[in-house]
């Protein structure tokens, strides 16, 4: 009978504008009728019964559209989001390559270097995480929405760290080759730990 | 404010065609009924709904696309915000929660209604009922 429900309520959602909040409030109307109809079935009613009731407590649903309609206006923002930081990421490669061309002078070779690869570190950063928050959600993928933002949180997680060891490690190799001193370069390999304490909570990952 | 009601939400509630008044004037408040159930605590789509069958004597209860557009209406207006509850995996809940702001709507809200239910009371009753003729 959930199936014959959720089946009902779907075909009355064909016309819902295709946002997440149109899905949810979907969700959130089949649970309170398959509540309805398990209530009335302890009731003592028939399945037949119980079943034309809970349709018929749902109404006419083209208002509820008009409603959703006029919340998709926040989607917009967040593709503004997404192309304000593209345009940010841009700016930051450019600007790695200032301090690179600086390093072909032969002045500064070690500090213009070692700009030029914190700058590009921070930009792919940000590139992963802005893709990985790529707006203009299929309906499908709205169904498996929370399952998928765990996974996407996870992968953005791995690449991003990967990543940042990868960027720590080459610079202790470079820093202490230029410097020679040992004693202090492997100080480094905290700071990343401790950036990767922070890109965690960032992410959201820390609560669990 | 007018409400339009489809003949079928009349004749599916219990007590027939005489309870049109009543249906008109729950519907027009419809904003004021759900964030008095919020007033004491956070409830659901359809806990809200049994309350109110249940303070009506199972002889109203809001259809599921009245309920939901005021809660997006209301939602959006800031008076109310709404979670999803950590609950078993089977049925999973959105909450709703009144704000401040509701708070203060709603007692503007109730003011509007007593004041309204005052004049009304003034402008139709005769006193027919309570002399027999």
């Amino acid at each position: 009978m959930d199936n014959k429900l959720k089946a009902y309520v779907d075909n009355l959602f064909k016309d819902a504008p295709a946002t997440a909040k149109a899905y949810e409030v979907k969700e959130e109307i089949l649970q309170n009728l398959k509540d309805k109809y398990n209530d009335l079935i302890a009731e003592g009613k028939s399945k037949e019964e119980a079943y034309k009731i809970a349709l018929e407590s749902i109404g006419d649903l083209s208002e509820l559209f008009a409603e959703l309609e006029k919340g998709i206006g926040h989607d917009d923002s967040r593709q503004q989001k997404y192309l304000a930081l593209k345009a940010v990421i841009a700016m930051v490669f450019v600007l790695a390559a200032v301090p690179l061309v600086m390093a072909l002078s032969f002045k500064n070779v070690l500090m213009n270097v070692m700009i030029a690869v914190i700058l590009i570190a921070i930009g792919i950063i940000l590139a992963i995480y802005n893709n990985a928050n790529k707006p203009g959600y299929t309906q499908k993928s709205i169904q498996t929405n929370r399952m998928a933002e765990i996974e996407r949180k996870k992968s953005i997680r791995k690449s991003v760290s990967g990543f940042l060891w990868l960027i720590t490690l080459i610079m202790y190799f470079i820093v202490s080759f230029q410097t020679h001193a040992w004693h202090l370069t492997w100080l480094m390999f905290l700071l990343a730990a401790a950036i990767e304490c922070i890109l965690n909570i960032w992410l959201g990952q820390a609560k669990k | 404010m007018l409400y339009y009601v489809p003949c079928k939400a009349i004749y599916s509630m219990k007590g027939g065609i005489r309870l049109i008044i009543a249906s008109d004037l729950i519907r027009g408040n419809t904003d004021t009924i759900i964030l008095a159930s919020l007033m004491k605590k956070d409830s659901y789509g359809y806990e809200i709904n049994k309350n109110i069958s249940t303070k009506t004597d199972g002889k109203y209860e809001f259809k599921e696309a009245t309920l939901y557009t005021a809660f997006k209406r209301l939602e959006e207006a800031g008076f109310i915000t709404s979670y999803w509850g950590e609950q078993n995996v089977t049925a999973r809940r959105r909450y709703y929660s009144i704000t401040q702001r509701g708070k203060e709507e709603y007692l503007r809200l109730l003011a509007d209604w007593k004041n309204a239910k005052n004049m009304i009371e003034k402008l139709i009753d005769t006193g027919v009922m309570e002399n027999g003729q």
